[in-house]
């Protein structure tokens, strides 16, 4: 239950707002204003500027209360990244949600976690502007928010990436996702999503001859009450394979 | 805190508190147009514009939006005669969505609206893409979208100024020589329509009373337990609770929450509280408090000593000797064969002729196991009920149900109040689809009215909606059928085992329409045609899982999954073609309903004649839509593709025939009654109960046709137990044929008064010569009076008379229509995922009164049926707790991932009804799921039989049919 609501008008004034007990940030509200377990202030973040998708030195910063719309609408956004965007949320709760606010509260289920995963994104963490590593931000990311903030989330280059995924209907959560990116150097991320309190990073480096093994023995426990770890593993190399596949013969004569 | 809102371009000040939601705020306010579908988001209901964007009222807190333009429905335009006020009238996209016939229940109308606006704004010719993107965010459960989709283009096509946009997805087919009816057969406005477009205060939660208490409902965290107490101490204290209610503060009184006619035909097995807890949701005890809030908090301050027992999660577990058993109450009351020593709450055994000889005469024996899963009927808007003493001290009961009289008559014991001291009216509703058909939450409010003399409203979360209401009855069910070579069925036998939940409401009569509808469509051919050979037995049994219930198709589709599966795969096994098959096995008209001799809903069965029978036009119609000739056994086209996998995509194409039935013979009872105004107007009161369909249009239009005059001319009302006659509710398909046959005869007895009054003033001799036409009743001679005048001197001038008049009408058949229904899927056969492409269903219907309504209930049907197929599942834990609370994991299909759907019409002419009607309504949620299923075997040649469809399935039936074909190849 929120008790008080704060709107600053500048970080200084919103770091001092986040230092008081009990206090979080408020970027979309899609999740906060569901949270009905706990009793906490709020301090809102629109009014601080941080819903820029700013394009430079080949690298993207989006702010962090951009919202997924936003995102999904940028032409500078990556095509399949724009489909994982899609899968997220359905249209209106995209209006509202902030790429900030997901990542604190997403599991492994989320086709945009999975896919800043595998796009190598960093964090970016207010008051002293720490950048973080997608993957150390997941494992740590309750303790490592307290008290701070995200203020943008860096797409390191612009690389070439695809997404895959299989579920039950064409915008239903996928029950297995392969997120993939590859840069000029030949260095590539794979990432699984559709399991897990969060996307698993299965690849960093040059691409493996087999592919769908590397995927497959990183899924092969991925089992919960919506598939087995037997057909996510499967999936996983199946997707893996495809997603390289659509890279090389999408982008691969760049 | 005080906050500043821009709404609708109009300034206000509000004193909200931190955590108040817009939507909370906005309500308050009075802007009803916006509604609660669920806690996060994904139903879109609670849409507002924000900032020109559609957002989720409900995810935004007031404060938040301060500094941002907000748009509600509300502003979008209002009706344009407001008496000697003109206003600037609708706005195109109201306007197109009510002459579309894009609202049902209206529920979600508002927020689609808004969705669309959104999208005009900025794009203001959009492709259907475009659109079904812009409308994704808001969940429909009636329309399948198709109609809110075209509305938009209508609308878009006008605001341009260009050619005006038609459809062209629907057909109708006469068999019948052309009719010369007025009103009846012609597609008209829902009387609802314009009024739900505006998001007028038009259901159960849009009031607010003086003094009004919210209650909630603590609900069991476990599956089987006896309470040994309850503290509710801590929770009493806290200020702002009015009144707490557990099992020793109320009478114990058993009844059943089935809202059906009496006797009801089951078990009584239920309590509003009981000292035992049978499912986690089951009901523990009731809070009243000042605010929603105030009732959570006391909620969670209640303790509750629980000894906990073993409980039983699967039906098969159930009837193992030494299984834990659910009912050991001294109350309990038996129905037939119903035995809570034995945790079933019913049984059924029906042998239709010589079972066992049929088989000895077969030359193939087929037989296989197939499941159906536990779904729910998700309606948009919740359960939701307002109770009140009112000034003569009578309860009124204001609530979304489909059966309002049934809600009066079994709650009066359990209150402990006469019948009449109880007052019901059921408002618009959102939705019901069986889930309304049930005495839910109308007793909570009532006990806490009761308990504090004061209003009490209580409104189901979606997350109350997934735990402690109803669902369709998951099933097991084993096929057995006898075939010679030339494809005649000599016996077909269908053995169910039925879950029916906690409690037995509906469980006979549900599980025995799996049989008496699926069961009855192939009987045969040659001498079996005389004499089918038929079986089917259920048992249907308690487990510790939220009870079963009605849901549309009320059992039949439980029945038509294992059927035409089986049908599909004896055609495989003796290489016959499919369709000519089925088609040799069907009943055919003038033929008994083969189940009508023995069973009967619990009720004394009797022979029934089918009259009409216009299958083999269905599947002619369905075929030519389909493609079907130019597809079945077409290898270039089963590897047809147009994806970047293209290798691993296989298309398959496949059909399910099917039937429902119209009412309940001998049973179902609606009365109408109709009087004459003024100004030759007329009221048409109505029990039967319009949850979204478009019965009142249906019902005025039937009434128009008798009386001469324009449907704008019967202002119909439903229901209201004070005023409205008896109608058994809005279920079983008998809304257009039971109580439009009441409507037709009371509007015939007015009709009759008419004429001999109009003969009167014209010196006519002979008053059943006079025609009654267009508001005119005419004489043969020409001359003519119109009706304001009969009613002017039949109200005020001569032999002073109110013409009007009652008349009820009970069933004597029960009509079936027929369906062909066919679907189109590609699928994955390295992921096992598959698509949907196209849905197609043609429908024996006999005479469509509004095509505009009854399309929309085909298409709307048909996309419930396409979730039941391949995503929609309730499942539950080792302990009983629900996998899906909420839209995220109980997917619903989107405006933006629907396959393509075309609905035919095949107008028999039923001579049971004086228009010829059968009901449209169920038959879509039948066929779709098998058609998927037997696309699937066309596509890539793998069996599944238990639902929902998911892509594991299908790609593990794949991989052991290659092992298996691996392991042929090797072993030859």
């Amino acid at each position: 239950m929120i008790k008080k609501y704060y709107r600053p008008q500048s970080l200084p004034d919103a770091f001092l707002l986040l230092n008081k007990p009990n206090t979080i940030p408020l970027a979309g509200g899609t999740y906060i204003t569901t949270e009905i377990n706990s009793e906490f202030n709020v301090v809102d973040l629109q009014d601080l500027g941080l819903d820029k998708v700013v394009v430079q030195n080949q690298k993207i910063e989006i702010g962090s209360t951009t919202k997924l719309q936003q995102l999904h609408q940028n032409q500078h956004i990556p095509e399949f990244f724009r489909t994982a965007i899609k899968l997220e949320a359905p249209l209106n709760i995209r209006n509202s949600a902030s790429l900030g606010g997901l990542l604190v509260t997403c599991d492994g289920r989320s086709p945009v976690a999975t896919s800043l995963l595998a796009l190598d994104a960093r964090i970016i963490l207010d008051p002293d502007r720490e950048e973080i590593l997608i993957s150390n931000f997941f494992s740590f990311r309750s303790s490592i928010t307290r008290k701070r903030l995200i203020t943008s989330i860096i797409l390191p280059s612009l690389q070439n990436f695809s997404f895959a995924y299989v579920a039950r209907t064409p915008f239903d959560r996928p029950i297995v996702s392969t997120a993939m990116s590859m840069w000029m150097n030949g260095r590539s991320r794979l990432a699984l999503g559709g399991y897990g309190a969060q996307p698993l990073l299965v690849i960093d480096g040059q691409i493996l001859d087999d592919i769908s093994l590397a995927a497959r023995s990183a899924f092969s426990n991925a089992e919960d009450e919506w598939a087995s770890a037997y057909y996510r593993s499967e999936m996983a190399g199946v997707l893996a394979t495809r997603c390289l596949k659509i890279i090389k013969n999408k982008f691969g004569k760049q | 805190m005080n906050i500043n809102l821009l709404i609708n371009g109009v300034q206000s000040d509000f004193t909200v508190s931190p955590g108040d939601t817009l939507f909370t705020v906005l309500r308050k306010a009075g802007y009803y147009s916006i509604k609660f579908g669920d806690e996060h988001g994904f139903s879109g209901v609670d849409t507002v514009l924000l900032d020109g964007d559609p957002i989720n009222s409900g995810l935004i807190l007031a404060a938040q939006a301060e500094g941002h333009k907000i748009v509600t429905a509300e502003a979008l335009g209002d009706f344009p005669d407001q008496g000697w006020k003109k206003t600037e009238g609708l706005h195109p996209l109201q306007l197109a969505f009510i002459e579309t016939g894009a609202i049902q229940c209206g529920y979600c109308t508002p927020a689609q609206l808004l969705a669309s606006k959104a999208l005009l704004d900025k794009n203001p010719n959009p492709t259907e893409e475009d659109i079904r993107e812009a409308l994704s965010g808001v969940l429909c459960r009636c329309t399948g979208y198709q109609k809110p989709v075209e509305a938009v283009l209508v609308a878009a096509s006008k605001m341009r100024n260009d050619i005006p946009f038609e459809s062209s997805s629907n057909l109708m087919v006469p068999t019948d020589s052309k009719n010369d009816f007025k009103t009846v057969g012609k597609p008209a406005i829902k009387s609802d329509a314009v009024k739900l477009a505006q998001g007028k205060p038009a259901f159960t939660a849009d009031i607010e009373m003086k003094g009004m208490l919210f209650a909630k409902v603590l609900f069991s965290p476990h599956a089987h337990a006896r309470i040994r107490s309850i503290d509710t101490c801590r929770a009493g204290a806290l200020p702002g609770v009015a009144v707490i209610l557990t099992w020793k503060d109320i009478p114990r009184v058993v009844y059943s929450t089935a809202g059906q006619s009496d006797p009801i035909p089951g078990p009584l097995d239920t309590f509003s509280l009981d000292n035992k807890v049978r499912f986690v949701g089951d009901r523990v005890a009731f809070v009243a408090a000042e605010s929603i809030e105030i009732a959570e908090k006391a909620i969670k301050l209640i303790k509750v000593d629980y000894e906990l027992l073993d409980p039983v999660l699967n039906s098969s577990a159930a009837q193992r000797d030494g299984a834990p058993i659910l009912h050991d109450e001294p109350e309990y009351q038996n129905f037939a064969n119903s035995n809570p020593q034995k945790n079933l709450a019913a049984e059924i055994r029906i042998d239709i002729g010589d079972v066992e000889k049929g088989f000895s005469e077969a030359d193939e024996i087929i037989e296989e196991d197939y499941e159906v899963s536990k779904v729910q009927q998700a309606h948009l808007e919740p359960h939701v009920v307002v109770t009140y003493w009112d000034a003569d001290d009578r309860l009124v009961i204001r609530t979304s149900t489909q059966v309002p009289f049934h809600v009066r008559r079994v709650l009066a014991p359990v209150l402990n109040l006469p019948i009449k001291r109880i007052r019901v009216i059921k408002p618009r509703i959102g939705g019901g689809f069986g889930g309304k058909q049930e005495i839910l939450i109308e007793d909570i409010a009532a006990h806490l009215t009761i308990a504090t003399k004061r209003p009490v409203i209580l409104e189901y979360t979606r997350e109350d909606e997934f735990i402690a209401s109803r669902s369709r009855h998951p099933m097991k069910i084993h096929m057995k059928t006898g075939v010679k070579k030339d494809g005649t069925i000599t016996a077909n036998e269908m053995v169910v085992l039925s879950n029916t939940g906690a409690y037995g409401c509906h469980a006979l009569t549900v599980t025995g329409n799996t049989g008496h509808k699926s069961m009855a469509l192939y009987i045969g051919d040659g001498k079996y045609r005389k004499s089918p050979n038929i079986r089917f037995y259920a048992d249907v049994v308690y487990t510790n899982t939220p009870p079963s219930g009605a849901f549309r198709g009320y059992g039949v589709p439980q029945g038509f999954w294992p059927l035409e599966r089986h049908m599909e795969i004896i055609a495989n096994k003796l290489g016959l073609d499919p369709l000519e098959f089925r088609q040799k096995n069907t009943i055919r008209a003038g033929e008994f309903h083969p189940f009508s001799t023995v069973w009967n809903e619990g009720r004394e069965p009797r022979p029934e004649v089918i009259n009409t029978v216009g299958l083999e036009e269905c599947v002619r119609q369905g075929k030519l839509a389909i493609g079907w000739d130019q597809k079945y056994n077409n290898q270039s086209w089963h590897s047809n593709h147009h994806n970047s996998h293209k290798s691993s995509i296989r298309k398959g194409i496949g059909v399910a025939l099917v039937m429902q039935g119209t009412a309940i013979p001998y049973l179902d009872m609606g009365g109408a009654s109709i009087k004459m105004n003024d100004d030759g107007s007329f009221n048409l009161l109505v029990g039967a109960t319009d949850l979204g369909t478009g019965s009142d249009t249906v019902l005025g239009q039937m009434a128009a046709e008798i009386l001469g005059v324009p449907l704008d001319d019967i202002i119909t009302y439903s229901s209201d137990t004070d005023f409205t006659p008896f109608d058994k509710g809005a279920y079983a398909s008998s809304t257009t044929y039971v109580s439009g046959t009441a409507v037709v005869q009371a509007a015939k007895l007015v009709a009759e008064r008419i004429r001999i009054r109009a003969a009167e003033l014209l010196k006519a001799t002979e008053h059943d010569l006079i025609i009654l036409m267009d508001r005119k009743a005419i004489s043969p001679d020409g001359r003519f009076v119109y009706y304001t005048d009969i009613a002017l001197s039949t109200l005020h001038h001569f032999k002073q008379e109110q013409i009007m008049a009652v008349a009820s009408f009970v069933a004597e058949n029960s009509p079936p229509p027929f369906a062909a229904q066919f679907a189109e899927v590609s699928v994955d056969t390295e992921t096992g995922q598959i698509v949907v492409d196209k849905l197609v269903m043609a429908v024996d219907s006999g005479q469509i009164i509004n095509p505009s309504t009854a399309f929309g209930q085909i298409e709307g049907g048909m996309t419930q049926a396409l979730g039941y197929a391949l995503c929609e599942e309730m499942v539950y834990d080792n302990s009983g707790k629900a996998r899906e609370k909420d839209f995220l994991n109980y997917h619903i299909f989107r405006a933006n991932e629907m396959p393509e759907l075309i609905s035919i019409f095949v107008e028999t002419k039923e001579p049971s009804h004086p228009f010829g009607v059968k009901a449209v309504a169920e038959i879509p949620m039948d066929g779709v799921a098998p058609a998927i299923g037997n696309a699937i075997w066309d596509a890539i040649g793998v069996e599944i039989k238990t639902l929902p469809i998911t892509p594991e399935k299908i790609w593990r039936a794949l991989k052991s049919k290659n092992s298996n074909h691996i392991k042929t190849n090797n072993l030859q």
